[in-house]
Formats: structure tokens, C-alpha cells, sequence
């Protein structure tokens, strides 16, 4: 009983040792991402496709004195459910292309989305049978859930976040919809509730505006620490079957 | 005293009954580690047991011989990352303890062999408790080990952090609780043991599930109006444990047995939810079987 009693308790000790020390090991990183963006323009493109049709698409920023300082991102669906293809992206202002495809009927339509981050800019789309041209504007969205950023977070951390715009925005990390909300022109802090992306989104598509913020995050600590833990405890389950494996001695 | 009052009796009553009585009642503690340490030494003499251990370090050997990246990325095009090197969880995490419980009681009752390890009296609450308890203790070592291997040979290929890596080690500790507890309560009622009962339940229980969800509409291939995340309360029963266990540490569940398909309803409950649930499962079926213990002939 001493036996198990001492095996015990230095688990515990061991664990707690484990647990106090890896979360902190890092925390002192604070990793600062400044992001200068503009709020999604979410643009749908109809593309009348035949079967074998090529397509090629292009975004070119208005503004060629930023080029290529923002990102673009293209995804594409040949239906209202599923993706041909997953997030492309078109940094650099692409081309980028859609493979041609026999499976395609006469009549099929391919729904181009576009989510570009600086409006406005063109849009050019050549298929071997047309070729579409369109300029986006800012203020054509998609839907109230519109939304920038992507950054991953992870449950625990500590984040603060500056916003600098008239307009009040929210947060929201993985599904949970009740992340706080980030007053215009002031700083926020609180934890993430569940690993995920971290989005900015608006809740109300007229609020749409040019939207600057810091945001500031602890830098994760590596988990390889509670590998260390984990193996403790199995030493402990599995060594207490030893210890009553062993020969016993009659009383 | 007849064969009914004697199975409701209390351990002192029992015992001041028989005659010339010259031993003193051990305590409880004392009576549960009797219990406890046999069923232990039984089990270091399982194949079972040995076996499990074993697979748990096959992992270390498979991702430093490299043959974990060759599997994982020929397969998924993915990298040994701990979600990877665990993505048998939701299979094992229903078959070790329904092989570590569900035979340890009914062998016992069928052969009448309950208390012949024993040189000292032991009431009947505390044996079938010691025995759940070897059994709940072992299975969890077993994760432990399959975990603490997982994630430190696994988390340099991917993300894993420790708030996540914890809770999903609570989450799928839980989950060993509910369905040891399950497979040793249901095992009272049946001679042969529940192993394969519980295995076919908690096979079956998800696809009853689904089912069930696509005859509400809330599932896509039903509902043309389905826009995925839907998270459900019924994915927090302990049949789902396993894949909620490997969602939460990367989120690397797709292509894992049906893990596509559930990962839709995976999501944020937190997990003192699931912790709760999984509790609230393995301490009914505990009940369950206590009930049928206390009236059996030992």
C-alpha cells in the first residue's frame, strides 16, 4: 500500500509539475499581426459552360502601385453544394484555371465567387467558348456572415484586438457565434473559447467599411510537454498491474 | 436468515451472524484494493490486455521507422500528426473496454469463482466495484499510453496545443469511463458476457442516429436546404467520443471511417459537456448492473 501511496502521489507531483510548467513554457512570445484590409467583396459570377469548356480567370487590382501587396482569394462551385475545387489561390493577380472537364452538359452553369480584398479590381474570365470581363466594386456582398481574417486560434489563448473603424464588428472563433464584440476604435481583450479560425464579421451587411485592426496573441506553447504527462499516467495504470502481478507472499 | 435477507444484509450483520466468528471485518479501502490488485493480476495474465499494450507502442516504432509518414501520406495525404497517429480511437475506444469489461463478472457468477481469490471477506458492493475499477484503470493506462506516444511523436508534423490535447485526453477518458461501466453493467445480465453486444450497440447506435437525423431533414443528402455545421446534442453520447477526441486536437477526423459524415455535427460543445453526458451514461449503467448483482448467488 506504501508502495502504491508513494507511486501515486509522485505521478501527481510529476503531472502537476507538467501542467503548471508546459502551458507557461512560451507564453511569454507575443506574436503581433498587423492586418490592413478592406472587407470582403463577395462576388457571383455565372459561367455558362459547355462540356470540354477551359476556364481561366484573372483578378487585377485597380490600385498597381499596391500590387501584389494583397492577397486574393478564388473558389469556385459547379453547384450551389459543392466545390469543384477547394479555396484557389490567385495571389499575384493569377491567372488561375479550372481544368477542362467533359463532365460538364450543354446548359451547365459554373458559380464563380470571387472574395477579394481590395476593391475595386477586374475580374476577367476566358473560357475556349467566351470570355467575361467584370469590374468589382466594393458594396456588392454576398451575405450578413461576410467575413475577413482566418487567422487560426487555439482554446486558451489570450487575444487583444485594436480596431480602428467607424463601424463595430464581432469575432468569431470556430462555430461559437458569441464572441465579443469589438467597439470601434477600441481595444478588446479576451480568451478563445475553441480552436478554429478567427473571423471578423460585420452581422449586418450595410456595416461593410474599411476596417484596419491589430491583433495580438500568445504564441501556443508546444503540446509535446503532455505527451510526457500522458506517458506518466499510463506508467502509473499499467505499472499498478505489475505491481499486483508480482508473487505474492502468504500471510 | 433466508437466501433473500442474506442479499440485502450489511457487511457488519452479515458477519456478526456466522458463528464463532474470530476475524476482524477488513475496512473498505483495504477490501477494494483486494478486489482491485486480483482482478490486476488476472489481467497481467491476459493476452488481451498484453495485446493492446502492444499496439499502443507500435506507434512510436511506425512514425520513427518512417513507415507512419509512407501509411498516412499514400492514404490521406496527410502527415503523422497525433489526430493521425490516433485515427483508431473511435474503433478502439469502444473495443477495449467492451473486451476489458465485458467478460470479467460473468465468467465469475457462471463459474462460481467470485470469491475464491480472496483470503478475506469482501462485501458484494466493493467487489463488483474493485473489478469495474481494475478495468476502467487499465483501459485508461492503455489511452494514456496511446496518447502520450500519439503526441509526442506526432506533434511536430502538426498542430496540437494544450488546451486541446488536454481536453481531448479528458474527453476520451470519459468515454473509456461510460463504456467500461457500460460493457461491465450490461455483462451481470448476460452468462457469456457483453463484449459483443456492446460493440454491435455502439456500432449500431450511430447509424440509428444518422438515420434518424436524415428523416428530420438535417442531414444534406435529405435536405437540399442543408448548409452543413450543424452541430447536434446527440453527438455527444459516448459512441461519438472517440471522433469528437480527434476533432478537437486538429480537427483531423475527415476520411476516418465515417468520420466525414459525423464530422459535420462535430463541434463546440464544450467538453465538460461531453465529460458530463459520459458520466451521467457510465454511472446508469453501473446502477444498471449493480442492481443484478445484488441479486445473483456468488
Amino acid at each position: 500500500m506504501k508502495k502504491i501511496a508513494i507511486m501515486l502521489a509522485l505521478t501527481l507531483i510529476a503531472t502537476s509539475a507538467f501542467c503548471m510548467l508546459a502551458p507557461n513554457a512560451s507564453a511569454a512570445h507575443v506574436k503581433e499581426t498587423y492586418i490592413n484590409a478592406q472587407l470582403p467583396d463577395i462576388y457571383r459570377l455565372e459561367v455558362p459552360v459547355k462540356p470540354d469548356t477551359y476556364l481561366s480567370f484573372s483578378i487585377y487590382p485597380a490600385d498597381y502601385s499596391n500590387y501584389p501587396r494583397y492577397p486574393y482569394n478564388c473558389f469556385y462551385y459547379n453547384d450551389e453544394t459543392a466545390f469543384i475545387d477547394a479555396f484557389r489561390d490567385a495571389a499575384k493577380g493569377g491567372p488561375s484555371s479550372i481544368p477542362s472537364s467533359n463532365s460538364y452538359a450543354y446548359g451547365d452553369v459554373i458559380y464563380l465567387y470571387v472574395i477579394a480584398y481590395d476593391a475595386p479590381h477586374k475580374l476577367k474570365v476566358t473560357s475556349n467558348y467566351a470570355e467575361y470581363t467584370h469590374v468589382l466594386s466594393a458594396g456588392d456582398l454576398w451575405e450578413e456572415s461576410d467575413s475577413v481574417g482566418g487567422f487560426q486560434m487555439y482554446s486558451g489563448q489570450n487575444v487583444k484586438v485594436t480596431l480602428y473603424s467607424d463601424t463595430d464588428l464581432y469575432f468569431r472563433t470556430g462555430g461559437y457565434n458569441s464572441d465579443p464584440k469589438l467597439k470601434a476604435w477600441e481595444t478588446t481583450t479576451f480568451t478563445v473559447r475553441e480552436t478554429g479560425s478567427l473571423n471578423v464579421y460585420s452581422g449586418n451587411s450595410s456595416a461593410f467599411a474599411f476596417a484596419t485592426f491589430t491583433i495580438e496573441y500568445d504564441e501556443p506553447p508546444s503540446a509535446g510537454a503532455f505527451g510526457f504527462v500522458f506517458l506518466i499516467v499510463a506508467v502509473a495504470c499499467i505499472g499498478l498491474m505489475v505491481y499486483f502481478a508480482r508473487p505474492q507472499k502468504i500471510k | 436468515m433466508t437466501s433473500d435477507e442474506a442479499a440485502i444484509a450489511s457487511n457488519d450483520a452479515a458477519h456478526a451472524a456466522v458463528p464463532g466468528r474470530n476475524y476482524k471485518l477488513p475496512s473498505d479501502i483495504d477490501q477494494l484494493m483486494a478486489v482491485f490488485g486480483a482482478q490486476m493480476r488476472l489481467y497481467s495474465k491476459s493476452k488481451i490486455v498484453i495485446g493492446f499494450i502492444i499496439i499502443a507502442l507500435v506507434i512510436p516504432i511506425l512514425v520513427y521507422s518512417g513507415a507512419a509518414e509512407t501509411i498516412i501520406k499514400g492514404a490521406a495525404d496527410a502527415s503523422p500528426s497525433p489526430s493521425y497517429l490516433l485515427i483508431l480511437l473511435p474503433l478502439f475506444i469502444i473495443a477495449i473496454p467492451a473486451m476489458m469489461a465485458g467478460r470479467i463478472l460473468s465468467s465469475e457468477f457462471r463459474n462460481r469463482t467470485a470469491y475464491l481469490l480472496f483470503t478475506l471477506p469482501v462485501s458484494r458492493h466493493i467487489y463488483y466495484f474493485g473489478k469495474f475499477l481494475a478495468a476502467f484503470v487499465l483501459s485508461a493506462g492503455v489511452f494514456a499510453m496511446a496518447y502520450a506516444f500519439a503526441v509526442i511523436c506526432g506533434s511536430g508534423y502538426g498542430l496540437s496545443y494544450p488546451n486541446d490535447v488536454l481536453g481531448s485526453f479528458v474527453m476520451c477518458t470519459a468515454g473509456v469511463f461510460a463504456l467500461t461501466a457500460m460493457a461491465y453493467g450490461l455483462s451481470t445480465y448476460f452468462k457469456n458476457g457483453s463484449t459483443g453486444l456492446v460493440i454491435a450497440i455502439m456500432i449500431f447506435l450511430p447509424f440509428i442516429v444518422l438515420i434518424l437525423k436524415a428523416l428530420t431533414g438535417d442531414i444534406g443528402f435529405f435536405n437540399p436546404d442543408y448548409t452543413g455545421s450543424v452541430w447536434d446534442p446527440l453527438m455527444t453520447l459516448p459512441p461519438f467520443t472517440g471522433y469528437q477526441a480527434l476533432y478537437m486536437i486538429d480537427h483531423g477526423v475527415g476520411g476516418m471511417f465515417l468520420g466525414e459524415l459525423y464530422s459535420t455535427f462535430l463541434g463546440p460543445y464544450s467538453t465538460v459537456v461531453y465529460v458530463a453526458v459520459s458520466m451521467i451514461w457510465g454511472v446508469l449503467f453501473l446502477l444498471l448492473g449493480m442492481l443484478n448483482v445484488n441479486k445473483k448467488e456468488l
